[in-house]
């Protein structure tokens, strides 16, 4: 932690020396979640795509050389990254050049009764298992923060489908984690000592972001703050390799901080349309970097932490996690809202990447277990 | 030439204080000081200047102190959580410097501090305080001690006597603890030659909570045993790098389970507890698990210490 934070001293002087005006008005909410989205549709980065085909691979000939290699593949990542996604796209590709069968488990249930979730989790493996006429299968779960709560009787999902998987060799078992609730679960379930097979998703370098994100900025309009060429290419290379920096190499961060570090120009009209056509109105792009956390309080560190655990969760899975009543819970979430720390999306609650660095920093300087970053 | 003592009989020192002052100017009229120098020279000058500076010092050296604790209590909880104790513990050394410091001021203004000098000096003091000020002196050098050897430090939860709480405030002569009651009890530093002081963190963040339950002999032990580790594990106060550990032991009226496992923060150390309780006794209540039921005599041994060393 300590050497992060001298990290991200020097990633913070160097881009200082950008010479990025910070000046102009922060981009209207509307605008903000419009790139947000854009990003969203993104597919996933073709690094994040490799490595899980690699490592895919490698796996099926070592299960193909030998009876005893594992029949699974953990694929890890920070809790602000869309693992479902990754696989999603990963296995999309990977299918069209393999013979197996994938059969992904999407609907697990989001209930916030351990014995239904239990039951839920069964029966979804077991009839999908049954229902094949495949005698392999690629099995894909893809968020295995789903399968798990904290309250007693709440890890009886995990350790079921630990034994399952370990168990059920005719099948190859592929499970997307954060790693921050794959630690949680090594701690309370000892998962490393069943599942030696586990990749880490890649950070992410500046010119990795810059051209991940192209689709997105060629349709903006950008002001680098000096008009010659050479120096703007010049500067995007530097300001997104800062941005890699201060992300973590984290994609979903480094969207969140790109957007952030967006402004009106400061000679903008006030009377202008809140959404102009981002083709036609310069943004001027300042330094990159991540909002300031305000002061936390013990309770809401421990709402934090839950989120990043389980990724995202709904009210009243959050309040059986953390031992509380709804009502209580959802006075600091609302909170935590109001001071833009977490969001919630379909009734589900989660921390904005852009505050993923700080909150991380915060939370391990509070005693909280924390994964290291690859 | 050193200065030397001529033997002159005089009377043991009363100890009350003018007792004490007279047996101080005897011993000083008694003083050769060899090189020519008189007594009265021990000490120099008093003048306006002089005393003003020493009530200056003084001043200072108490706003000093007050600042420097109260600086150090806002720090501390601004500080990440990991470095609160740290912050706490370098109070009473920075307290030290600072009356160390004005006391060899003060001291310097009024007298000659030569080695000669200061050799008669302690000497002196040493007979005079022995008696009027024994445990006083007792108390500071116990807590100089205390400094180097660490039975408590600020921010330990000890329990010193019947006296158990958290070291809130690191002083010359005492400590004072918070209780669990918010009681401020002080204790002088001088404890510590007599008596046992237990320190159940020791400069960590972490100490450990021990919740004990209490069950009929016919319970199911490994439901019993498997719904604690879940209590602990799933608590979000728990510290998971440390370990969780359920212990049972077996009495005649029932059997005893002990929970021992650390929260991530002591201070949370009953808010813990109270969690893992009621977490574990809902859990409890789902099955038909029997309580313990006391006979006549079991009732007799009630009194019993339950903390047997497990």
């Amino acid at each position: 932690m300590i050497i992060q934070q001298i990290q991200s001293w020097f990633t913070q002087a160097q881009a200082q020396t950008l010479n990025l005006v910070d000046k102009g008005s922060a981009l209207p909410e509307a605008v903000a979640i419009h790139l947000l989205r854009q990003i969203d549709l993104l597919p996933a980065h073709p690094a994040h795509l490799e490595a899980v085909h690699t490592a895919l691979d490698e796996a099926m000939l070592r299960l193909k050389q030998t009876e005893k290699a594992p029949n699974h593949l953990v694929v890890l990542a920070s809790p602000t990254e869309d693992i479902p996604c990754v696989l999603r796209h990963a296995l999309n590709q990977w299918r069209e050049q393999h013979l197996w069968q994938v059969n992904v488990v999407e609907q697990l249930t989001s209930t916030a009764e351990p014995a239904a979730m239990l039951d839920g989790l069964k029966q979804e493996i077991t009839s999908r298992i049954q229902a094949s006429k495949y005698a392999r299968m690629l099995i894909v779960i893809p968020r295995l923060e789903n399968c798990f709560l904290r309250c007693i009787h709440g890890l009886e999902g995990v350790e079921w489908l630990r034994d399952t998987i370990l168990a059920n060799r005719s099948h190859f078992w592929l499970v997307g984690c954060n790693h921050w609730a794959w630690e949680y679960l090594d701690r309370v379930c000892q998962l490393k000592a069943y599942f030696d097979a586990v990749i880490q998703l890649p950070t992410l370098s500046g010119e990795q972001l810059q051209s991940w994100f192209s689709p997105v900025t060629t349709g903006v309009l950008l002001d680098w703050s000096t008009a010659d060429a050479d120096e703007q290419a010049d500067r995007s290379q530097q300001y997104f390799k800062a941005l890699a920096d201060t992300a973590l190499g984290l994609s979903r961060v480094a969207a969140g901080l790109w957007v952030n570090s967006l402004r009106y120009p400061p000679d903008r009209e006030d009377n202008a349309a809140p959404l102009p056509s981002l083709t036609k109105t310069e943004l001027r792009v300042a330094r990159a970097r991540c909002p300031d956390l305000p002061k936390l309080q013990a309770a809401e560190r421990f709402l934090l932490f839950s989120l990043l655990l389980h990724g995202k969760m709904t009210l009243p899975r959050l309040a059986l996690s953390l031992g509380e009543t709804q009502g209580l819970i959802q006075a600091q979430a609302r909170t935590l809202r109001q001071a833009g720390i977490i969001r919630e999306q379909q009734q589900q609650f989660s921390v904005r990447p852009a505050h993923y660095p700080q909150l991380r920093l915060d939370l391990a300087n509070s005693n909280f277990l924390i994964p290291q970053e690859p | 030439m050193p200065a030397m003592l001529t033997p002159v009989p005089f009377s043991f020192p009363h100890p009350a204080p003018m007792g004490y002052l007279s047996s101080f100017s005897v011993v000083v009229a008694q003083l050769d000081l060899g090189s020519g120098e008189t007594p009265q020279q021990l000490f120099r000058d008093f003048t306006l200047w002089k005393l003003l500076q020493a009530a200056i010092a003084v001043a200072l050296a108490y706003g000093l102190l007050s600042t420097a604790e109260s600086i150090n209590t806002w720090l501390a909880h601004q500080v990440p959580s990991r470095f609160r104790l740290l912050t706490k513990q370098s109070v009473p050394l920075l307290k030290g410097i600072i009356l160390v410091c004005t006391v060899v001021f003060v001291v310097n203004l009024f007298i000659k501090l030569s080695p000669s000098n200061v050799i008669a000096l302690t000497g002196t003091l040493a007979v005079g305080l022995g008696f009027a000020f024994k445990d006083y002196i007792s108390s500071i050098i116990a807590g100089v001690v205390a400094l180097f050897e660490t039975p408590y430090r600020m921010g330990d939860r000890v329990k010193i006597g019947q006296h158990y709480g958290e070291v809130v405030q690191y002083g010359l002569r005492n400590i004072k603890l918070k209780t669990p009651d918010d009681n401020t009890v002080t204790i002088p530093h001088n404890r510590i030659w007599t008596e046992a002081v237990s320190n159940a963190n020791d400069g960590a963040l972490e100490a450990q909570v021990v919740s004990d339950f209490y069950f009929g002999h016919g319970v199911d032990v490994e439901c019993v045993i498997r719904i604690l580790y879940q209590a602990a594990y799933t608590s979000k106060y728990t510290q998971l790098k440390l370990p969780i550990l359920v212990v049972m032991d077996e009495k005649p009226w029932g059997t005893h389970f002990k929970l021992k496992c650390y929260p991530m923060d002591a201070q949370n150390e009953f808010v813990y507890k109270t969690d893992l309780i009621r977490r574990a006794k809902r859990a409890f209540s789902q099955y038909d698990l029997p309580y313990p039921v006391f006979a006549t005599d079991d009732r007799n041994q009630l009194g019993e210490n339950f903390s047997d060393g497990l």
